[in-house]
């Protein structure tokens, strides 16, 4: 109280002193006009003695006048000033625990907040997340007594970020201890997203792919980078003009644009189910992927990004592989076709009793050439599923019907290692959903397995049973079983639990591998059970198909997307 | 009177391989051509009960040869099966729609091939 009163005495003192002094002139030339001067006419001194006075008291009431007019254009300024603070700026008052205690107008329509919503709070309700180190230095800064100038993002009501430069002012005691502070800020947001979007469309404009944006509405083109204005033969000035109508991305049969066909694939888009669609196009009799996204900007209107990749190279190596593929599996099999069956032939009798040493060496022979065939088998089909070109033919399919052929399918091959194979639970009409082909390739090489690693007069136990949703198959042996270091690797390629089974045994390693991708890309499950010198039990799960099953095909292109 | 197969295949070593099974074993008739264009030349005169096609063959293939067999007047009904690579296993089911009874893979195993061609005709029958 007492620093606030002699505050005010100081900056008043001149007018203290003239007020003290004012009434004091009369007195004082009348004094001197009669004792100094000697003048003895009371008129006289009185009349002169109070002209004076009013002079004084004049100029004293002109000074007020005037001290008191710039006061009011000081005010008025400030005011102004304030105004102008308040229409530009996103102001807010904080105390010295950062509860705000102030918050103009602009803040409140820039953010979406009301005072009731803002005023006693901590100021964290409105720090984006992730800010914290910035309100730790800002903090200490302030503390220490200095300004902060800088960038911060500010939480809107709703959650969407503003970005502001920011100049924070303490304000202290007289000890330099933090009382309150000022905030104010200057919301940049529309230039910061601006700026980004101008570095965005820089590094677009010189990418080999055609970048296509176009308004969600209107469709109309917004921005094309150099290789789509390129293709269109448009240019800056020409393309804000265009739109999708005029790029011939979406032709119907009838040659005309199809409107709806766009909209059919954006509708995803649209309806926010996926961020990203691709789909390939022919355009300009050129094959082209097309993948397209639909942009919500915090700020403007929406817009479809749509790039566009020539793919005539990929087509044309994919052909080229096709027929590599195609004619490889033919070359290397029709080989083999004339051993094995040469060999097959000699062995069987059909030319006459073989000595013990020839049977031997003929069954080393065929048994490798059977090998070779397993392996250019495995090897395509991965290529295949690699490529994503497997295609599967989803039906309902007996079950039981198809483990009995692949038994019969086995049966030389068991007999071969002296080793039965026992089913149990083969009840008609357990149907599941599957690609039958599939499924007895999978049965194959899990019952030639079990087979090959039984003991000889050994015996493999296949069960079937029926579950609430699905179709639980096991193959089970109990021959050496998997070593324990071998079990987390068994079903990735070139994997068997000692490679000196592959030779002993034959066998590629790739097998599981492919029996795994076959059986999870028809939904199922495949998992097994091990003990060491005891045998292996491999199961699997597939889907049951229902009475109303109709054939499905899972596509070649959407096993690549998965 | 044994069945008579008409078994169309390029490769020669195959041929007498399947010829050798085919007749030594399933005790059939098997009458031989190495392309699609000597089988339509000489298949009138053999006038099979069974074709036997390779599906990859040079100048012609066997798809296109059997599109040709049967637009030959009696032979509409004559039974078909295909030998084919594995690696073409989608287009077993083309094969199929076209009228195929059905499709041998290759790798064949010489000692099963009349019992599974006995099979598939006993199916179809």
């Amino acid at each position: 109280m007492g620093q606030v009163k002699s505050t005010w005495i100081r900056k008043n003192l001149s007018f203290i002193i003239a007020l003290l002094f004012v009434p004091m002139i009369g007195p004082v030339i009348a004094v001197i006009m009669y004792k100094v001067v000697g003048v003895t006419d009371l008129l006289l001194i009185i009349t002169t003695a109070t002209s004076v006075t009013m002079i004084f008291v004049l100029g004293f009431l002109s000074r007020i006048y005037d001290h008191s007019k710039s006061n009011n254009a000081i005010k008025n300024e400030t005011a102004q000033q304030t105004e102008a603070l308040n229409n530009h700026s996103l102001v807010t008052k904080t105390d010295s625990n950062s509860r705000i205690t102030y918050v103009n107008e602009k803040f409140l329509e820039a953010t979406g907040y009301t005072r009731k919503d803002l005023i006693g709070k901590s100021s964290r309700i409105y720090w984006a997340d992730g800010a914290d180190a910035l309100l730790h230095e800002l903090r200490n800064r302030l503390k220490a007594g200095n300004k902060w100038f800088g960038e911060v993002p500010i939480k809107t009501k709703s959650g969407k970020i503003i970005y502001t430069r920011t100049t924070y002012v303490p304000q202290t005691d007289r000890h330099g201890k933090l009382v309150s502070s000022i905030a104010i800020r200057t919301d940049i947001t529309e230039s910061k997203v601006a700026t980004g979007d101008k570095n965005t469309r820089r590094a677009l404009h010189i990418l080999r792919d055609e970048i296509y944006m176009f308004e969600a509405g209107t469709l109309r083109f917004t921005y094309l980078n150099q290789t789509a204005m390129e293709r269109c033969g448009w240019d800056e000035n020409t393309y804000p003009q265009k739109s999708l109508f005029e790029r011939d991305m979406e032709i119907g049969e009838n040659g005309a644009y199809d409107i709806k066909a766009f909209y059919n694939r954006a509708r995803p888009l649209i309806n926010g189910e996926t961020e990203e669609i691709t789909h390939e196009l022919t355009i300009d009799n050129r094959p082209s992927e097309v993948k397209m996204q639909l942009v919500r900007p915090e700020i403007g209107k929406p817009y479809f990004m749509t790039i566009v990749r020539d793919i005539s190279d990929r087509h044309a190596f994919n052909k080229t592989k096709d027929d590599f593929i195609s004619t490889v599996s033919h070359e290397l099999r029709t080989p083999v076709t004339s051993i094995k069956g040469a060999l097959g032939l000699i062995l069987s009798g059909a030319f006459g009793e073989l000595s013990e040493k020839a049977q031997r060496m003929l069954d080393i022979a065929y048994r490798n050439a059977d090998r070779l065939g397993l392996i250019i088998n495995d090897i395509l089909d991965l290529e295949k599923i690699a490529a994503g070109r497997m295609e599967f033919h989803l039906d309902a399919v007996d079950m039981a019907e198809l483990i009995e052929d692949a038994i019969v399918e086995n049966k030389p091959y068991s007999e071969r290692y002296n080793v039965s194979m026992v089913a149990n639970g083969l009840n008609d009409g357990v149907m599941c959903l599957c690609d039958k082909d599939r499924i007895f390739q999978v049965m194959n090489n899990l019952l030639s397995n079990a087979v090959k690693f039984s003991h000889k007069g050994g015996e493999v136990i296949i069960r079937l049973e029926e579950k609430a949703d699905t179709i639980y198959v096991s193959i089970e042996d109990f021959g050496a079983g998997i070593p324990r270091e071998a079990k987390a690797t068994i079903f990735d390629r070139f994997t068997q639990a000692d490679s000196s089974d592959r030779r002993a045994k034959g066998g590629t390693g790739l097998g599981l591998s492919i029996v795994k991708t076959l059986i999870e890309q028809q939904d199922g499950k495949i998992d097994f059970t091990s003990q060491w010198g005891k045998g292996t039990k491999f199961f699997f799960e597939l889907p049951k198909a229902h009475d109303d099953t109709t054939t499905q095909t899972i596509e070649p292109d959407s096993i690549a997307a998965e | 009177m044994s069945l008579k197969i008409l078994h169309v295949e390029d490769d020669l070593d195959i041929q007498e391989i399947a010829k050798l099974s085919l007749e030594a074993l399933g005790g059939f008739t098997v009458h031989q051509c190495a392309s699609g264009q000597q089988a339509l030349d000489e298949v009138v005169a053999f006038n099979p009960d069974l074709f036997l096609l390779d599906v990859m063959m040079p100048e012609m293939s066997g798809d296109t040869l059997y599109t040709k067999l049967k637009a030959i007047p009696g032979l509409e009904n004559t039974p078909t099966i295909f030998m084919t690579a594995r690696a073409q296993t989608e287009n077993i089911i083309l094969l199929k729609e076209l009228g195929a009874l059905d499709v041998i893979l290759k790798p064949f195993d010489a000692m099963l091939l009349p019992e599974q061609i006995k099979t598939i005709l006993a199916g179809n029958s």
